[in-house]
């Protein structure tokens, strides 16, 4: 054995391996069949050299060899199409019968051909072995149109794939493809086909050894394509660039940075014409920096995220559309803001989307898929429907607890003055007296309306969103201060354990205060005396979203599931009437939602009930 | 509250509230303290006192028919430009939203927020005309 059998037979071994692997990575993929088939017969190919490159081998074993080898190496050009065919994706030509009858048939001519020796016709002595002489004959004019054919054909596929298509990967792949097989035709016409040809038998048949950089490039390329498609990093221009909902980055100082196509085409304005623009100029807001001054706006800065809220889009010619839009910031490692990552979805899309869903559920002639389908649209379009009924009831509460707190606030002067008043003559009264008594009731319901006064002015007042950083142990032992007394007066002790690694969060103080009283004074009246209030903060991370995290845990009955659905509502409550109104836990909430939080019921009856309090860390 | 102070001198007080029964129960807490209180219910009538009388405080409601407690302050200081005027009210979100104005009109940052817990209005008193006294000392 020389130097160049070794050589083709390591190639071989390769080859081997590599149609192996590809075809292991996934068997059922035709792209992954059709490439490990291409790579075996070259495989093979290369197996045939083996015994030609070699000296002890006698002519007649080389003719054998290398007309049964004819199948791998006259077949190789048409799988190498096939191959191509596949990958790229072209459906059609594959199913196409004429196509298929010529990949067959052709092949089977040359190799008819090459058993009746009209294409190789001598092998000549070399001190590598045997060189191969070719015919000058028509046939093998033919078989070299054939091979041309078959491999400038399947160049053009791979190179037009690689243009049209919008994915980077698949254009890397492309071109990973299209570079090993123009190196490898090149160097192989030369070696096997062009020096033959000049009667320059120095060089052996070397073009399988090349063909191993080739054979390595298509592996990687197929079965990378898989994983490529998966990795989000990769495929994040893709996602960018085909998505079908409005993307902005915007600037920390509101400017358009850049914007995806779909939101060019949804508002009908030419890149050139947004970028570096006020965002403010695609919403139909009555003034320019509405937006840039409300709340959603200000808490996306501060909280970092901020998720499905309403906004209306203004299209070139003035045209409102509703988008719902979620956004996040971007910061650099030094913790600046560098940018806002702005996605909203067209909300027409879904409405028009159900209603011909709907449409269509109402035709005779649908199939049970179809049906499934319209029923979870539907399903859909009902939570839509709710959430809409929701919605407009709390707006209606909201204008109601409004105008509540407007009349309140009415009360307030004149309470003011009866309280003063009573207070005066009380003074003046035997402190054993019934009229003592009576006026000391009296003073005691007109502070009870008091309460409910300022609760309610609490619960409609403008939150005025300073965000500040906080730490939640602060807060607690700064409010905790004020309500032990009352808790001493119950018989009701507390028990504290603070976390030592719990973020700080961005909120406002009043209102975290606002938190822990409401739930201290709620813990306190669910509990007998002698009760225990267990408060603790810790950090809770969930979606890769860090939150720090109070818990008030009290040893209370606990409650049913009933009263368990019903808490956070506007004036439900089950304490004693001079406990409260119900409007402590609703309070609570809607604090909670300001910060982007959430709270979380656990309760057993009987066993006590958990308020788990999560707010997002400050950025 | 914690303690109650003690008027040490007779101050001479302004009540402005155009609640009359507010009026009459902060009047009836102050004069029971010991100080000589006025009481006003539109702004007019307290600027034509604040004429006669060198008061040394005002206490006055925020939003009143004809005149707010805002400009009423601004009235006041340049009557006599010592007397203290403090803010009472009902509406805390008016209070946060008017704070600058009343205090660039010269107002006292002791903002009482109505209804007032017993004391509150005599203590504020005691203590704001302590502070004026120790400053013209």
């Amino acid at each position: 054995m020389n130097i160049y059998s070794f050589v083709h037979c390591f190639a071989f071994w390769v080859y081997i391996y590599l149609a192996g692997f590809v075809l292991w990575k996934n068997p059922k993929s035709p792209v992954n069949r059709s490439c490990s088939l291409l790579i075996a017969v070259f495989a093979f190919w290369s197996a045939a050299i083996i015994f030609v490159h070699n000296v002890n081998v006698t002519m007649e074993t080389a003719w054998l060899v290398m007309s049964v080898n004819s199948v791998c190496w006259v077949g190789f050009a048409i799988l190498f199409l096939r191959f191509t065919v596949i990958f790229t994706r072209r459906e059609k030509l594959c199913h196409n019968i004429v196509f298929n009858a010529l990949i067959m048939i052709l092949p089977i001519i040359f190799i008819y051909a090459q058993w009746n020796r009209f294409l190789i016709v001598d092998f000549v002595k070399t001190p590598y072995g045997w060189f191969t002489i070719w015919s000058d004959s028509l046939w093998f004019h033919f078989y070299s149109i054939y091979y041309s054919a078959a491999m400038l054909l399947s160049l053009y596929f791979m190179f037009d794939y690689g243009k049209k298509s919008t994915k980077s990967n698949e254009k890397k792949q492309a071109s990973i493809i299209l570079t090993g097989t123009i190196i490898v035709l090149v160097f192989g016409s030369v070696t096997d086909v062009l020096l033959p040809k000049l009667e320059i038998r120095t060089v052996p048949n070397i073009a399988n050894v090349i063909g191993l950089i080739w054979a390595v490039g298509l592996v990687l390329s197929v079965v990378k394509y898989k994983f490529m498609s998966l990795t989000p990093a990769m495929a994040a221009e893709d996602i960018i660039s085909t998505m079908a909902d409005s993307l902005l980055l915007i600037s920390p100082d509101s400017n358009i940075l850049t914007v995806n196509q779909y939101t060019l085409d949804l508002l009908g304005y030419r890149k050139s014409e947004l970028i570096n623009q006020p965002v403010s100029k695609i919403f139909m807001e009555p003034k320019n920096d509405f937006f840039l001054k409300s709340n959603d706006y200000n808490s996306l800065r501060k909280t970092g995220t901020i998720r499905n809220r309403a906004i209306l889009y203004k299209t070139k010619v003035g045209e409102g559309i509703p988008v719902s839009f979620s956004g996040s910031v971007m910061k650099d490692k030094d913790r600046n803001l560098v940018g806002i990552v702005w996605i909203a979805r067209d909300m027409r899309k879904m409405k028009g989307l159900i209603e011909k869903e709907k449409k269509l559920a109402t035709t005779a002639a649908i199939t049970k898929a179809e049906h499934a389908k319209a029923a979870e649209l539907e399903g859909a379009y009902n939570a839509l429907k709710k959430t809409q009924a929701i919605l407009v009831q709390s707006e209606k509460l909201r204008a109601l607890g409004q105008l509540g707190a407007g009349v309140a606030h009415e009360l307030n002067s004149p309470l003011a003055g009866i309280l003063c008043l009573m207070r005066s003559y009380m003074k003046k009264k035997e402190p054993a007296s019934q009229e003592y008594e009576d006026l000391k009731v009296m003073i005691e319901g007109c502070e009870f309306m008091a309460k409910i006064i300022k609760d309610l002015s609490e619960f409609t007042k403008e939150i005025s969103n300073k965000f500040e950083e906080i730490k939640l142990e602060d807060v607690i032992e700064s409010t905790l201060i004020l309500v032990t007394p009352q808790l001493r007066k119950n018989g009701i002790k507390i028990e504290k354990e603070y976390g030592r690694d719990v973020p700080l969060i961005a909120g406002e103080r009043r209102q975290i205060q606002q938190i822990v009283i409401n739930m201290v004074t709620n813990a306190r009246d669910a509990m007998e005396p002698e009760g225990i209030l267990e408060i603790s903060t810790m950090k809770h991370e969930k979606d890769g979203k860090v939150f720090a995290q109070m818990i008030f845990k009290d040893s209370g009955s606990g409650m049913s599931p009933d009263v368990k659905d019903k808490i956070f509502e506007h004036f439900f409550t089950t304490k004693k009437q001079e406990c409260g109104v119900g409007l402590g836990l609703a309070i609570v909430r809607s604090i909670v939602e300001n910060h982007n939080g959430e709270i979380i019921v656990k309760t057993e009856e009987g066993k006590g009930t958990s308020f788990i309090i999560r707010l997002p860390v400050a950025e | 509250m914690s303690e109650e102070y003690v008027s040490l001198e007779r101050g001479k007080i302004l009540i402005v509230d155009d609640s009359r029964l507010a009026l009459r129960g902060f009047v009836r807490e102050l004069q029971e303290a010991g100080y000589d209180v006025y009481g006003a219910a539109t702004g007019q009538e307290a600027i034509s006192i604040a004429k006669t009388v060198n008061l040394d405080l005002v206490f006055t409601d925020l939003m009143m028919p004809e005149m707010s407690g805002t400009e009423l302050c601004k009235e006041m200081k340049q009557i006599s430009p010592n007397t203290e005027v403090v803010l009472v009210s009902g509406y805390p979100d008016q209070i946060e939203k008017f704070k600058t104005d009343f205090l660039e009109a010269g107002g006292k940052i002791e903002i009482l927020r109505k209804p007032l817990g017993p004391f509150e209005l005599k203590n504020t008193a005691a203590k704001i005309l302590k502070d004026r006294a120790e400053k013209k000392k």
